[in-house]
């Protein structure tokens, strides 16, 4: 028996919906090498024979619907701004950056998730986001905003 | 815990494991809220608890499985208590979906006890929830919000900026 893909793809491009509420839609990215990393990293934890690791997909999934339900976590400080356009997404293990897309010529209103990294090994002392993931990020909305 | 043996389907252990998310976050949620709402602040509980003010921010934080008892115990050092209900698997997040309240699956005398108060009308729907079938109740609004209404109006506020508490539907199986 096959596995069904609970994934929502969009008909016109490589991007899938992790979850689509009242106020907006929780999109992936395509980085600029037309890659969308946060799908693998999301469904590797979704499909991982690690429990711990499924919950912390679920803990995620809870997030996105909260969302895109209300445009704003239930819990404030489980979403940090990062940068000018960049914020990210708390959970007491994984961390997703992401930037909110006011309208483009297919989706209108969207939090787009860069990536995914496990807090654990993606933190500094000060407890901020390491450089190399917020390049990341930074680089990943760009190439996902020429992709339109 | 003991095992059947018995495999468990992929499909109800990622539904059972969201909902197991769905609740710790939504006990995150409510300790966040509790906390502001009584103007309790961290130290302020570790110190009612005689915990650590760092085991508290742990509990904050999401970190761990908290159990009933420390949740209950949080909960009481800010003056407040939680009340359990069941929906049925996956409801919570269709509600969220569909910003609504969600359905509540009444199962013991004291949830029924709550339904039936007010209760004036009766409908038996054929809702595909398992073997058992669904009864929704519709009740009128609480008094005291109807009460509470009154007492606006009467104060000067006119009728049409007040709105009318809305009707209570509860689902439950038999």
């Amino acid at each position: 028996m096959t596995e069904q893909d609970p994934l929502a793809h969009c008909t016109e491009c490589p991007r899938v919906t992790f979850a689509s509420g009242a106020v907006l839609s929780v999109e992936s990215t395509i980085d600029p090498n037309g890659m969308s990393q946060v799908i693998d990293q999301l469904e590797a934890l979704r499909k991982s024979s690690n429990r711990r690791k499924r919950e912390r997909h679920s803990d995620l999934k809870f997030r996105f619907e909260q969302l895109a339900a209300y445009g704003e976590l239930e819990v404030p400080r489980e979403m940090r701004k990062l940068g000018p356009e960049l914020l990210e997404i708390k959970t007491a293990d994984d961390r997703v950056p992401f930037y909110f897309l006011v309208a483009s010529n297919r989706h209108v209103r969207a939090a787009r998730l860069t990536h995914q990294f496990e807090k654990s090994t993606g933190r500094t002392a000060a407890g901020k986001t390491p450089r190399k993931h917020l390049n990341l990020a930074n680089w990943i909305m760009k190439g996902d905003r020429d992709h339109g | 815990m003991a095992r059947t043996g018995i495999a468990k389907s992929s499909a109800i252990d990622e539904a059972v494991l969201d909902a197991a998310a769905r609740l710790r976050g939504r006990i995150l949620a409510l300790m966040h809220g509790a906390a502001e709402k009584s103007g309790c602040t961290q130290q302020m509980i570790a110190d009612a608890l005689g915990v650590r003010r760092g085991a508290v921010n742990q509990v904050f934080n999401g970190r761990g499985n908290i159990t009933v008892n420390t949740f209950a115990e949080y909960l009481g050092a800010m003056g407040l208590e939680a009340d359990v209900v069941l929906v049925p698997l996956g409801e919570i997040s269709t509600a969220m979906r569909e910003r609504r309240q969600p359905e509540w699956v009444a199962v013991t005398r004291s949830d029924s006890d709550r339904v039936t108060i007010h209760a004036q009308r009766l409908h038996i729907l054929s809702v595909s929830s398992g073997d058992w079938s669904v009864r929704t109740r519709e009740e009128d609004p609480p008094r005291h919000l109807v009460a509470h209404r009154s007492r606006i109006i009467a104060s000067g506020q006119s009728a049409s900026e007040v709105p009318e508490p809305l009707k209570v539907v509860t689902n439950w199986r038999s």
